[in-house]
């Protein structure tokens, strides 16, 4: 071999070890992520280990809150089609889901009470569950070998991973990731703004949810720990219920007690009714026309379309992105939450213009122009 | 003399610390063989004494014998095979056949865990026998007439094959017809030897069967003895302060009230 | 009588048979793959099926059995003891006070299963002794109803105090719903809580049976049971506890579970005779029959659970109605025995 020969040999070569070299780093500069190895040993966010063997190909979401981890789940188009069983998705003001799925209305549907067996009967080989619900419906699965993914979604980092695991599991990552970076991009805006405020910036806030027992009705407050207080401090605002109930649930409180905190501003959610049937009713009343937030004029109801927003259901981030131009209108002149609706359910969802138009922004007409 | 089974030597008793005593500086004794009655009105401390008989109150000084023994020596046990009670009113809680509940009787002779067998079935139709309830085995206890409770109270006590049985007021609330039943089944006994304690305020049914008698006025001993000597007109007026009278004729005797 | 004897012997033990029959019949119900029964040869066949039985059923079905059989043989031994036919433990703050101890002590350190169970039954003790020393204080009515209306106000006070518990002293959750405590049911049972009570079950139900016979003098008064060489006062201490101890241990891990105590030893009674001898056996299968019919039905016949106390209260309460309103079967029913 002469140097010749030598160094046509590499010109030709040369494009090719190129481009081999491109194909083998570009899912490095690309970001692209990985695929999935089974068997998969996955720990969620209850620390509980989780082996998958294969992709499922059955599963099942149930036990209450079912429609918090549902709402998550269809976000993974592809994986829509391996539910065999489901829990109960609608909270009062829609049914999201069979608007989104077609086959959705063929999907058994489990009650709200299901037991272990009646989830065995189904035969999955995936069953996910909110937290609260593992000890209850989820241990007695896995003693019997069935994997049981909890989700907990009750905070931006929270939601992240949580999602990223289930991408994971169902070799969906890189649809996890396009999830992770629409949240990204708009959670990064409200926080480069908010973080750099000072307390004396931040309005009061009280975050209530209503709700109505026959002929009871209370107003309740979430825990320190549940996503209603991560979105007030994301946009913005200073929980003032945050003391009052470091506990695990929904925590009653009386009218004395909202009145003691005199926020600067109050938002009410009702998770089964649309803000038209309850909302006028309660700020109409005396004793809330005497609060000074009523007075402002800085009492709202928290918008809701199928869902409200208020909650660790997708749509939380909307919720905050609401909230921060509520709270702070100079800050955010920027957002139109009309505009980020529809790019949010075109984005996730790749549905439609005009049927965000004619399904999802009438339901907030409402609330969005308050 | 009969050997004496039971002996009450200087006993006295009271219901608290400081109260009143009940019973004071109180002896008597019983033989074997004998049938002996405690008369006296109401509140004289009657029940009482049989309480202490049975080592069921404890007295506060003074000795009681069983048997020439301490009586705090014997076990619950060995009590319960040397005397039985037939109390005066037990209600039958619960739906036991007659039978069922004359076994209860063997009680004394089973340890904790054991149960009636045989032999015990055996010794309980005897019993019955012996107070002629023999066809009414399968009845229920609760259902028997007073008369018949009364007999079948007195067949568990037979049951537990007491040296000494002792009856708490047995004919108060029965009866003529059914008194006589349980007079002549109590005679039947006594021609079989067994020794009988009992109290009552009936005087009459005191001389019918009784061989001794004690009369207890306000904790005392009045009077103490063979029957005839003790049941006189004038040591019951003394007990009962009204006029009594006893009228003893061939083989019975009646006392009344002379008012 | 001795053919009697045997007699009795032979219907219990086809009551014990009986037993067997349910539990396997349990075992083979469910929601899975179908509600309904499944046949043997399925798990055989399918693994899964395999494991549903031996891991989710096998554990609840042993636990009824022994909440079944230490109830009513618990409400067997009160109803004796206090001879009152009216009574069950959770009249006598029994069960709402072993609710309590084992609320208190999950709340106060999240501790072993163990101390659960111990928590629970001392809780109970001090229930039943207020109960009793509240009855022996009240001025007016006969003994049954004063043990009663004592009963009733110390059940009231330990309930309201799961509640507190429960909604002041436990902000994380770790304690059951509230439902669970006053309505009972099994759905969490897992083989190691079964295995957890199985000591106490066991020894106290071996104690209480082997009492069987005695529990009759037991429920004379105490002069009585005096003459006929008892101490009835040791005897029926050690009774209560034992059969208190076993009534916690069963809470502890069900809830409280309510009318087994009261209808059973009834039913037992009428099957054979109030002679404990027979009725308390009787009370300890049929009850073990009763509760472990009364979780299959809860866990089967809805697609989610309904509460077993729920079960128990509706079809104890429409027994006990019949119970009372219809007369005796006939009147002088004799049994017609020989002597030995």
């Amino acid at each position: 071999m002469n140097v010749k020969n030598t160094l046509h040999i590499s010109i030709r070569l040369f494009p090719m070890v190129l481009l081999l070299t491109a194909g083998l780093l570009f899912p490095l500069f690309s970001g692209a992520a990985p695929a999935t190895h089974y068997p998969l040993t996955i720990e969620d966010s209850l620390e509980n280990e989780i082996t998958i063997d294969k992709v499922p190909e059955r599963v099942v979401l149930a036990g209450k809150a079912t429609l918090i981890s549902a709402n998550a789940y269809y976000l993974f188009e592809e994986a829509r089609e391996k539910v065999v069983a489901i829990g109960k998705t609608n909270q009062g003001l829609g049914n999201f889901l069979s608007h989104l799925d077609n086959d959705f209305d063929k999907v058994t549907k489990l009650s709200s009470e299901v037991g272990p067996e009646q989830i065995v009967a189904h035969r999955p080989d995936l069953v996910i569950v909110r937290d609260f619900m593992y000890k209850r419906l989820g241990a007695p699965l896995s003693k019997l070998g069935i994997p049981v993914l909890s989700l907990n979604l009750e905070s931006a980092a929270a939601f992240t991973k949580d999602i990223r695991i289930l991408g994971k599991i169902l070799n969906q990552q890189d649809r996890a990731e396009e999830i992770v970076s629409i949240y990204d991009e708009r959670l990064n805006p409200l926080k480069e703004k908010t973080d750099s405020l000072s307390e004396y910036d931040k309005p009061r806030v009280l975050m209530l949810y209503y709700s109505v027992r026959g002929n009871d009705s209370a107003f309740n407050i979430p825990p320190q720990d549940w996503i209603q207080t991560y979105q007030v401090k994301v946009a913005g605002g200073a929980p003032v219920w945050t003391d009052s109930n470091i506990g695990n649930g929904w925590k009653t409180v009386n009218f004395e007690q909202i009145a003691a905190w005199d926020p600067d501003t109050i938002v009410i959610t009702s998770f089964h009714s649309a803000p038209e049937s309850f909302f006028e009713n309660i700020i109409s009343s005396d004793k809330w026309q005497k609060l000074g937030a009523t007075k402002q004029g800085r009492v709202f109801a928290f918008p809701s379309d199928f869902y409200s927003w208020a909650q660790p259901d997708v749509r939380w981030i909307l919720g905050a992105q609401w909230l921060a131009q509520i709270l702070h209108p100079e800050l955010f002149d920027n957002i139109d939450m009309a505009e980020e609706v529809r790019s949010f359910y075109s984005d996730m969802y790749n549905i439609p213009d005009s049927d965000i138009s004619a399904l999802v922004l009438p339901r907030l007409e409402k609330t969005l122009n308050q | 003399m009969a050997p004496k089974l039971l002996e009450v030597e200087h006993i006295n008793y009271r219901y608290r610390p400081h109260a009143d005593p009940v019973l004071q500086d109180l002896s008597m004794s019983i033989e074997k063989g004998t049938v002996n009655t405690i008369l006296g009105p109401n509140g004289a401390g009657k029940s009482t004494l049989l309480d202490i008989c049975l080592g069921w109150k404890e007295p506060e000084n003074g000795r009681i014998l069983l048997n020439q023994q301490e009586m705090r020596s014997y076990s619950r046990r060995q009590m319960g095979r040397w005397m039985s009670l037939v109390p005066q009113d037990e209600q039958v809680r619960f739906d036991y056949t007659v039978l069922e509940y004359l076994l209860l009787g063997r009680a004394p002779y089973l340890s904790q865990l054991e149960m009636p067998g045989p032999e015990d079935v055996r010794i309980a139709h005897q019993a019955l026998e012996r107070v002629g309830l023999e066809h009414l085995q399968e009845r229920p206890a609760s259902k028997l007439s007073g008369g018949e409770h009364q007999l079948l109270m007195i067949a568990r006590a037979l049951v537990q094959e007491p040296h000494i049985l002792v009856l708490d007021e047995p004919t108060s609330r029965l009866d003529p017809g059914n008194r006589q039943r349980v007079v002549t089944l109590l005679k039947t006994l006594v021609r079989h030897g067994v020794t009988i304690l009992f109290t009552t305020h009936d005087p009459t049914l005191a001389a019918d069967i009784s061989t001794h008698a004690l009369l207890l006025k306000e904790g005392r001993v009045t009077y103490a003895g063979p029957e005839e000597e003790v049941l006189t007109g004038k040591n019951l007026s003394e007990l009962y302060g009204i006029s009594m009278e006893v009228l003893r004729r061939k083989n019975k005797t009646i006392v009344f009230s002379a008012e | 009588m001795q053919s009697n004897v045997q007699r009795q012997r032979r219907r219990l033990l086809l009551l014990l048979l009986l037993l067997g029959a349910t539990v396997a019949t349990a075992l083979l119900t469910g929601r899975y793959p179908s509600p309904g029964v499944i046949s043997p040869s399925l798990l055989a066949e399918d693994p899964l099926a395999r494991t549903l039985v031996l891991n989710l059923r096998l554990p609840r079905v042993i636990a009824a059995l022994l909440l079944g059989s230490g109830l009513a043989a618990a409400g067997m031994v009160f109803q004796m003891i206090f001879a009152n036919p009216l009574v069950e433990p959770g009249f006598l703050g029994v069960s709402q006070g072993a609710a309590f101890g084992a609320a208190v002590s999950i709340v106060a350190f999240a501790p072993a299963l163990w101390i659960i169970q111990v928590s629970a039954a001392v809780c109970a003790l001090i229930g039943l002794a207020v109960s009793y020393i509240l009855a022996r204080h009240f001025h007016f009515g006969g003994w049954v109803l004063r043990l009663i209306l004592a009963g009733i106000a110390v059940s009231a006070l330990f309930s309201s105090g799961v509640g507190i518990v429960k909604f002041v002293a436990d902000p994380m959750s770790e304690l059951p719903e509230i439902t669970f405590w006053m309505l009972g049911g099994l759905w969490s049972v897992d083989w190691q809580q079964a295995r957890s009570i199985l000591p106490v079950c066991i020894v106290g139900g071996i104690l209480l049976f082997g009492y069987r016979w005695r529990l009759n003098l037991l429920s004379m008064d105490d002069r009585t049971a005096f003459s006929l060489g008892l101490a009835p006062f040791r005897e029926r201490m050690l009774l209560l506890v034992a059969a208190t101890a076993v009534t916690a241990a069963t809470i502890s891990i069900s809830g409280i579970v309510s009318w087994v105590g009261l209808i059973v030893p009834h039913i037992a009674r009428r099957m054979f005779s109030s002679d404990g001898r027979f009725a308390l056996p009787a009370s300890m299968i049929i009850g073990a029959i009763y509760v472990v019919i009364c979780d299959t039905l809860a866990r089967t016949v809805l697609d989610g659970e309904i509460p077993l106390g729920v079960l128990t209260s509706l079809i104890g309460a429409a027994l006990f109605l019949v119970l009372l309103t219809k007369r005796r079967i006939k009147k002088g029913k004799y049994r017609g025995t020989q002597v030995a």
